[in-house]
């Protein structure tokens, strides 16, 4: 059927000027994009695997990759590189993919390109639950149990919010966000006030600037599979995405469950936000800056859109991640870099937002 | 007929927005043809195109054909499981695709087996086929408009909802694009309900028309009962309007001219690019049609038809509408002074000549 419609195509008939037949030429290819973007994740991965305060060249690395090292060493190495690194590594591009997604499926849904992933508040209600959870047990499986329970809890109360009125608008959801954000903030507030100042409050502060210094082998295993799926999810929905992104009458009229893929598109993306404040705690403006880069590279088509902004949310955490690690004596909060490489790249992309964005 | 039965509307809506209320009554629409939903802005028209597809949901009920989309007992069919296209007044492409890709995306939302509009026939019937590899971006807002109606077609809907499509254009674009409409009123065999303000509109492309005031449905006409009122709604801009079903009899290419016939009778159009033998709708002002009593000799007026006078009745201070028919019955309405009828004696029943000015296919 579609060879039926390329068929009348005028294949002679000149093209007008440039924009036309650029457009078109660039809608082949697009597809393209993002699946050459991922031999430069792989790449950036083994990069950073050989990276540390004990460098290794690449072929010691797939020599331990795949367990084939002898000697003394050998043990030494794949340790380091199997319990070390590579779940360091692998936390870094869950992260990264997980906020880039989730920002670039909101900035679909809910047709502005300025939404983050926390706009429905879920990494507020996750830093409290975080916060909460080191103050009533510092057992690490609280804290995270904490962390996940309210970060979903905050987008229920967002979306309790947003129903008050029956209309179920894009707006009244970004207010109930709002509202419920503040909430949870606030709420931290509480917890931080009453923590114990010489052991918890140190902790807190720490987690809310974001770090992957913690993460563990098991962990990084455990919540892959629910964000890959989370990811995947927001990925096959690209079409109903792209529907979304014109409007809500023409998305129904076009054969959209709006509503439906709505509802799908936060719950995936609040499980995957919630589960990267459980793995690095709080680490802002991924969500935001990733999305547009990826748009700058392969246009808003959000088929394209939605992997290209994982394959560079997390070749973009991945670097990021190394600079936190490497690039100074004492490691620096992933969080602080992100938000000093964030903000003024934000102040940017608002230049570009007047002049639209599609 | 059978199949008319099979997609009959009824419904009834209730909607109250405080301000504004939709309050239909029952009421029920034919299964085929062009529906005209006519009237002034705030009347409600929208809404009620709106509470069809089920963007609005109101109390009420609507059964399409056999299926029930909505009822009392809080049935609601999503707007995406009813088999319906919607038309908005301004066409929302995606601009990041091509225009073969915006049209592919309506093609894809069914399966193979239900396609009964092809490709082919979407393309031609809006001609869009030279634009496949455009941007919508560098569409004109016509080119766009017809790009949306053949997404829309391509969706192979049962029901067609066009909310007044020709509103955001400008004059031009509404003559270029008011060709592919009345097409697709030849071709197409599903309903289609057409909000509009304009009478032009009504009287080129509707077989029924719902008129709307205030929220209420106030009257259900096939277009022929519309016209043959002088206190029609139609009228209240342009005065009273006749339109006549006409056929392409040749071109005289020569003068630029298209002859089409009625019945008996016979007018001339500026040329029509139209094959002979198509269908077509002509329509006069009533301004414009003067009478006079013998058949002129010597006149610039190319159409004069031989017509009797039956019926006369005021429309102003000094204006008379004059109901005239032909020897085969088709109805000509003219518009004439208080004056002229009493200097040239007319009544009714008497013999005169109409002299058509202009013939407009549209204004």
């Amino acid at each position: 059927m579609n060879q039926a419609v390329r068929r009348r195509a005028p294949a002679s008939r000149g093209q007008p000027t440039g924009t036309p037949a650029a457009t078109v030429a660039r809608s082949r290819n697009i597809a393209a994009r993002p699946a050459l973007l991922f031999p430069l994740l792989l790449g950036a991965m083994a990069f950073s695997l050989t990276l540390g305060r004990y460098p290794l060249e690449l072929g010691q690395l797939f020599q331990a990759l795949l367990g084939q090292l002898d000697g003394e060493q050998a043990k030494l190495v794949s340790d380091l590189v199997m319990e070390i690194r590579l779940p360091r590594v692998l936390a870094a591009v869950l992260i990264g993919m997980s906020l880039a997604v989730s920002g670039a499926a909101f900035q679909s849904m809910f047709m502005n390109p300025l939404v983050s992933p926390g706009v429905l508040g879920v990494l507020s209600g996750a830093s409290f639950g975080a916060a909460v959870g080191m103050v009533a047990s510092g057992h690490w499986i609280v804290v995270q149990l904490c962390a996940f329970g309210f970060g979903m809890a905050a987008v229920g109360i967002a979306l309790l919010i947003g129903r008050i009125q029956r209309q179920n608008a894009l707006i009244l959801l970004i207010l109930g966000g709002i509202i419920s954000g503040a909430f949870f903030n606030a709420l931290l507030s509480v917890v931080k006030y009453v923590a114990d100042p010489y052991d918890d409050l140190p902790a807190i502060v720490y987690w809310l600037m974001g770090s992957l210094a913690t993460v563990d082998k098991d962990t990084v295993l455990l919540l892959a599979i629910p964000m890959v799926i989370g990811i995947g999810v927001i990925a096959s929905l690209g079409r109903a995405l792209n529907a979304l992104s014109m409007g809500e009458d023409e998305a129904r009229s076009l054969g959209i469950p709006v509503r439906a893929v709505r509802l799908t598109v936060i719950l995936a993306a609040t499980l995957i936000s919630a589960l990267t404040v459980v793995m690095g705690g709080m680490i802002g403006w991924v969500g935001l800056v990733v999305p547009h880069i990826a748009r700058l590279l392969v246009g808003p088509d959000n088929r394209v859109l939605i992997p290209a902004s994982a394959m560079i949310g997390g070749i973009y955490l991945l670097l990021v991640d190394n600079v936190s690690r490497l690039a100074f004596s004492v490691e620096v909060p992933i969080g602080i870099l992100t938000a000093l490489i964030g903000i003024p790249f934000f102040a940017w992309a608002l230049r570009n937002v007047k002049r639209g964005w599609g | 007929m059978n199949t008319d039965n099979n997609r009959t509307i009824r419904a009834r809506f209730h909607l109250d927005f405080g301000a504004f209320a939709l309050d239909t009554g029952e009421f029920s629409l034919p299964g085929s043809g062009v529906t005209a939903i006519f009237g002034h802005s705030g009347s409600g028209k929208t809404t009620l195109l709106r509470c069809m597809a089920g963007l609005e949901q109101g109390e009420g009920y609507l059964r399409f054909g056999e299926d029930t989309w909505q009822d009392a007992n809080r049935k609601f069919l999503p707007v995406h499981q009813r088999p319906l296209a919607y038309v908005f007044q301004e066409a929302t492409l995606f601009p990041h695709m091509d225009v073969r890709r915006n049209l592919e995306y309506g093609l894809r939302r069914i399966p193979k087996e239900r396609r009964r509009i092809t490709p082919e026939q979407a393309i031609e019937w809006t001609g869009v086929g030279h634009l496949l590899d455009r941007s919508p971006v560098r569409l004109s807002g016509g080119e766009r408009q017809r790009v949306a109606i053949a997404r829309a077609l391509l969706t192979s809907p049962r029901l067609l909802l066009m909310d007044e499509p020709l509103s955001a254009l400008d004059i031009r674009s509404k003559r270029e694009i008011l060709p592919y409409l009345e097409r697709l009123h030849r071709e197409l065999d599903i309903p289609v309900l057409y909000v509009t303000h304009s009478p032009a509109e009504v009287e080129r492309l509707a077989d029924q028309v719902v008129f709307m005031e205030d929220g209420r449905i106030t009257a259900i006409e096939t277009l022929a009962e519309a016209t043959s009122r002088i206190d029609s709604p139609l009228f209240f801009d342009e005065g009273p309007v006749t339109v006549i079903e006409a056929n392409v009899d040749h071109h005289d290419d020569a003068y630029h001219l298209t002859r089409v016939t009625f019945g008996d009778h016979g007018l001339w159009l500026p040329r029509q690019p139209l094959e002979p033998g198509t269908a077509l709708r002509v329509r006069i002002l009533a301004r414009d049609v003067s009478l006079i009593r013998s058949a002129p000799e010597e006149t610039s007026i190319l159409n004069v038809l031989p017509v009797i006078i039956t019926g006369m009745e005021p429309t102003g201070p000094g204006k008379l509408a004059v109901t005239t028919e032909t020897r085969d019955g088709q109805t000509l309405l003219t518009e004439i002074t208080r004056k002229s009828a009493e200097t040239l004696g007319l009544e009714i029943g008497q013999h005169v000549h109409a002299q058509i000015k202009a013939v407009a296919m549209m204004e």
